[in-house]
């Protein structure tokens, strides 16, 4: 589809009067009215004070929202307003709506079209459910691409220690392990991209592809890391929790799927077997805190026992019969010895990938069967790290990463002939 | 006495191989036209075969769950299945139009009246068939989803789902060939509603707190518990 086609005429028209710009800040929303305005209102703000000698301008595309969000953020707007900080060059504010039914990728692409559209030579991302943005976020994000010309800056956050276990435990292992490169968070809700590669995405004709709707932005990263883009990650501080959040199989369909979706549309890259390569953190590294959280992890055990056992039949024609038998073990163990290794778990999310690959089930029933296992991973983890430090968990997370790449050979194997257990 | 004896043996005879001589060279005609049929199937097999697996019909099955449906039946893979189904249906026409070459008028009844019914079993089996996979399809999403949110029985649940999508498979496959149509509706309609009053009366009454918590959860969402704090992404 051409971007005339896909976006709005009404976009287009706002679009053509803003002409060309440096930077572009883009907010994206869906029933976000409670949180956009400190958003908005971050965002002009760091583009006023940090970018104020560049042509600058703030895009706003909203999903759908039936809550009043776009009148929320044109309210909150300051553009106008006499804050002391007005920049040499008029900061423009444009908008447009995507509608409810479109997906992620749809308003990744709309915001990937206006940066090729309006020359924008760096660009960063947002999401206007964040409880609090800092202004110094976006400078952190647009810094490294306006200033030392990356193409692709991925985020990191201080984060609890118990938080984003998905993203530490599968993403950044795998991810790290096939493409060689330690980017944490591989699904941010805040990035930032170079003009160039926001023209070398828009053109993939991975677009057309179903798949693409449940990790555009995990898919961006992976394209930048494949196709010999520059990429580095900043630290922007603690994470904010955000507004709205889903459940957790919601979340494990969309990202899991996502992710093994943009496996395969890289593997041509990947295949090789690409060698670990260093890549420029700025600012201190992803960093952990140790409060106390409720968590319910006997429910989570529970969960997994029965999810192994209801799903048996299922999770034998995804796993090797030993990997299965393991899990089952496991699964019958009291739950101090219950717990699952970092080879076992390597070893589970490896066969599932590949068995997404192969279509051994339907896709999304795959995935779903794999919300089990997280379950017994997850509450692994929570006993196991319950009284760590933050020094003892990135210990133990660089011992996950090792057993990813230690395995990626069987992966690979295991990827390109077709059934379980043939080669 | 002796002679009419002998003539009516003639006759007899000469009957005989009247009939032989006609029947013979019919009979000889239906082995060719089963024979040549059975090469022709056996050609339409392979050509049908090959051009399953240039379409990936298998790839296609294994994601609708098909080839475990048949594996577990202990049938053959979709692809082979589909071929074989090809050289019956070719071979089968082709034995009848060889049968009716041999002129019996009551079998010729029986062979048309067969003929005209082979549509409708054809789309029984497709109606029965794409039941199968539909109910083995919901049964296994329904499985998936009540493990996941967990639901206290989800096997039950999956199997009910299996049985009452299989069952309306199996009501339609015998519509479709005429067979006690209305029993069989009546069957379905029974057997739906006494499934759909049996779980409302279990959900309302046995499980009445779980329709509490349901409710609540669904209409007052600000209001439900936070098992769990933590974020995966």
């Amino acid at each position: 589809m051409s971007e005339e086609s896909f976006l709005s005429d009404d976009f287009v028209r706002q679009l053509m009067s803003v002409g060309e710009v440096d930077v572009l800040v883009a907010i994206r929303s869906r029933n976000d009215r409670k949180t956009i305005g400190n958003v908005v209102r971050s965002a002009e703000d760091c583009l006023q004070r940090r970018f104020g000698r560049q042509r600058a301008v703030l895009v706003h595309v909203d999903a759908g929202s039936r809550d009043g969000t776009p009148q929320a953020a044109r309210e909150a707007s300051q553009l106008g307003i006499a804050n002391g900080y007005e920049s040499l060059r008029t900061l423009r504010w444009i908008r447009t709506d995507t509608g409810s039914s479109a997906g992620e990728e749809h308003v990744l692409r709309t915001v990937l079209s206006a940066a090729e559209l309006l020359h924008a030579k760096s660009c960063a991302v947002v999401s206007a459910s964040l409880e609090s943005l800092d202004p110094a976020w976006i400078d952190s994000l647009l810094g490294p691409v306006h200033r030392e010309h990356f193409d692709f800056v991925a985020p990191l956050y201080e984060r609890h220690k118990f938080d984003g276990l998905l993203t530490r435990n599968l993403l950044y292992p795998f991810s790290r392990a096939l493409f060689g490169k330690a980017m944490r968070e591989l699904r941010a809700t805040e990035f930032a991209f170079s003009g160039r590669l926001a023209s070398h995405t828009l053109a993939r004709p991975e677009w057309q592809n179903e798949g693409i709707r449940a990790g555009g932005e995990m898919w961006m990263a992976l394209t930048a890391m494949s196709h010999g883009f520059r990429c580095c990650q900043t630290y922007l501080g603690p994470k904010p929790r955000a507004s709205s959040s889903a459940g957790v199989v919601d979340v494990i369909r969309q990202s899991v799927s996502g992710f093994f979706w943009c496996l395969e549309s890289t593997d041509s890259y990947w295949l090789k077997g690409i060698p670990q390569d260093e890549i420029k953190t700025i600012g201190p590294d992803h960093q952990l805190n140790t409060e106390a959280v409720r968590v319910d992890r006997k429910k989570l055990l529970q969960m997994y026992r029965s999810g192994v056992e209801e799903l048996s039949q299922i999770l034998c024609a995804i796993l090797d019969p030993e990997t299965h038998a393991e899990l089952k073990r496991l699964a019958a163990l009291d739950e101090p010895s219950s717990q699952m290794s970092n080879s076992l778990w390597a070893r589970v999310s490896l066969e599932f990938a590949a068995a997404y690959h192969h279509s051994v089930l339907h896709r999304d029933h795959l995935v779903q069967a794999f919300v089990p296992v997280y379950r017994g991973r997850v509450c692994s983890f929570l006993s196991q790290h319950r009284s760590d430090s933050a020094e003892a968990i990135e210990a133990d997370l660089e011992d996950l990463c090792n057993e990813f790449a230690r395995q990626k050979t069987f992966f690979i194997e295991r990827w390109s002939t077709k059934g379980k257990g043939e080669t | 006495m002796r002679e009419m004896i002998l003539r009516a043996f003639m006759q007899a005879h000469e009957n005989f191989t009247r009939m032989l001589a006609e029947f013979l060279p019919r009979f000889l005609v239906m082995l060719i036209i089963i024979v040549i049929g059975w090469l022709a199937a056996w050609l339409f097999k392979l050509i049908f075969r090959a051009i399953l697996r240039l379409a990936r019909v298998e790839k296609v099955s294994e994601e609708a769950g098909a080839s475990r449906l048949l594996r577990e039946a202990d049938l053959p893979s979709m692809t082979e299945l589909l071929s074989r189904a090809v050289f019956w249906a070719i071979w089968l026409g082709f034995f009848i139009i060889g049968v009716s070459v041999l002129g019996i008028v009551s079998l010729q009844k029986e062979i048309s009246d067969l003929i005209g019914l082979l549509p409708q079993v054809f789309v029984a089996f497709v109606v029965l068939f794409v039941g199968i996979l539909a109910a083995n399809f919901f049964s296994r999403a329904a499985l998936l989803g009540a493990v996941n949110a967990g639901f206290p029985s989800p096997k039950l649940l999956s199997e009910t789902v299996r049985i009452v999508i299989g069952f309306l498979a199996v009501a339609m496959a015998l519509e479709q060939v005429g067979l006690g149509r209305q029993t069989v509706e009546i069957a379905f309609a029974i057997l739906f509603g006494g499934i759909m009053l049996g779980l409302a009366i279990a959900f309302g009454l046995g499980g009445r707190r779980l329709a509490q918590r349901f409710l609540e959860k669904r209409f007052h969402p600000e209001g439900k518990s936070r098992n769990d704090e933590l974020s995966p992404l």
